[in-house]
């Protein structure tokens, strides 16, 4: 019988945690009670965000698509509506951080980039919902008010991303001498 | 604050114009131009909204009366028990919709665009 080894990079640990992080605010996100469905802060995304930023697309793209499948099978919801809308607003908001991200590298903070991954999340949402779910023209009344708060929230994750990142960047020093060190 | 550049900026007043656009466009109201009369899940007829008068339509258990003015609409009288949509009044606005579910009756205002035609919030 053939043992199969599979031997990690330090990248895929990196994944691992941070998809275990995104995974981790996912699930008690679900356990905030919301007062209209689909109204969400949107805090694990800020985990892909980050992600992005520090470690670049593909690190973003294992640790958000990570999330929706492995959050979906803690939550139960696997294969539902549920899961289908997140992991559409998952792909959206990752296509729209690719553009920004490769469009204007130099010129995009953390700001600008939740910005399009929280706008792009929705939109992404509301384009499966009315393809697949509900194909009736009254469902876009419900696009400007949560457009709204993928704004607001938007706004928000933009900041705490901007805050993490500089914090990051006082640790990176240490890090690194940790780093070498070991 | 650090860490926020100029196309951050513009990202923002972009987001906010788009959201701004998105309630324009979807929130708008118009006042309805014609009536769809729908019974028994069937297209029975469209009515220009332009002259008083007012209509008996066959439903599936009696007859609904109806009122049509310049620009609204209303149910007078239907053969259901709750008269709920005698009660609904008149409607005025593009994608509104009175119905008489008994009887099978419902009217449906479309603007002059139709963008709408069953659900207004």
């Amino acid at each position: 019988m053939s043992v199969e080894t599979v031997t990690t990079r330090p990248e895929d640990h990196r994944i691992a945690w941070l998809a275990a992080l995104a995974i981790a605010i996912h699930v008690l996100e679900a356990a905030i009670p919301s007062p209209v469905p689909g109204l969400k802060p949107g805090l694990a995304n800020l985990v892909t965000l980050l992600a992005l930023l520090a470690f670049g697309w593909r690190t973003a793209v294992w640790v958000s698509l990570l999330r929706v499948l492995v959050g979906s099978l803690i939550l139960g919801s696997f294969l539902t509506p549920t899961f289908m809308l997140s992991l559409a607003g998952a792909l959206a908001s990752l296509l729209a951080l690719g553009l920004g991200r490769g469009l204007a590298r130099r010129w995009l903070g953390p700001l600008g980039l939740s910005l399009l991954a929280s706008l792009g999340h929705i939109s992404g949402q509301f384009a499966l919902a009315y393809t697949l779910f509900i194909p009736h023209p009254g469902l876009w009344h419900l696009y400007p008010p949560l457009l709204t708060a993928a704004l607001i929230f938007g706004i928000l994750n933009g900041i705490i991303a901007n805050l993490a990142l500089q914090g990051v960047g006082r640790l990176r020093p240490t890090q690194q001498e940790t780093a070498s060190r070991t | 604050m650090r860490g926020i550049r100029a196309a951050d900026l513009l990202v923002l007043v972009l987001a906010v114009g788009l959201v701004g656009w998105s309630y324009i466009h979807f929130w708008q109201r118009e006042a309805a131009a014609s009536l769809e009369v729908w019974v028994d899940g069937r297209h029975q007829a469209s009515l220009p909204l332009i002259e008083s008068r007012t209509l008996d339509i066959e439903g599936s258990i009696g007859t609904s009366r109806i009122a049509l003015a310049p620009g609204r609409a209303r149910f007078l009288d239907s053969p259901c028990e709750s008269k709920r949509c005698v009660h609904t009044g008149w409607i005025d606005q593009g994608g509104m919709v009175a119905a008489c579910l008994p009887n099978r009756v419902s009217l449906h205002l479309q603007g002059r665009d139709r963008r709408y035609d069953a659900i207004n919030l």
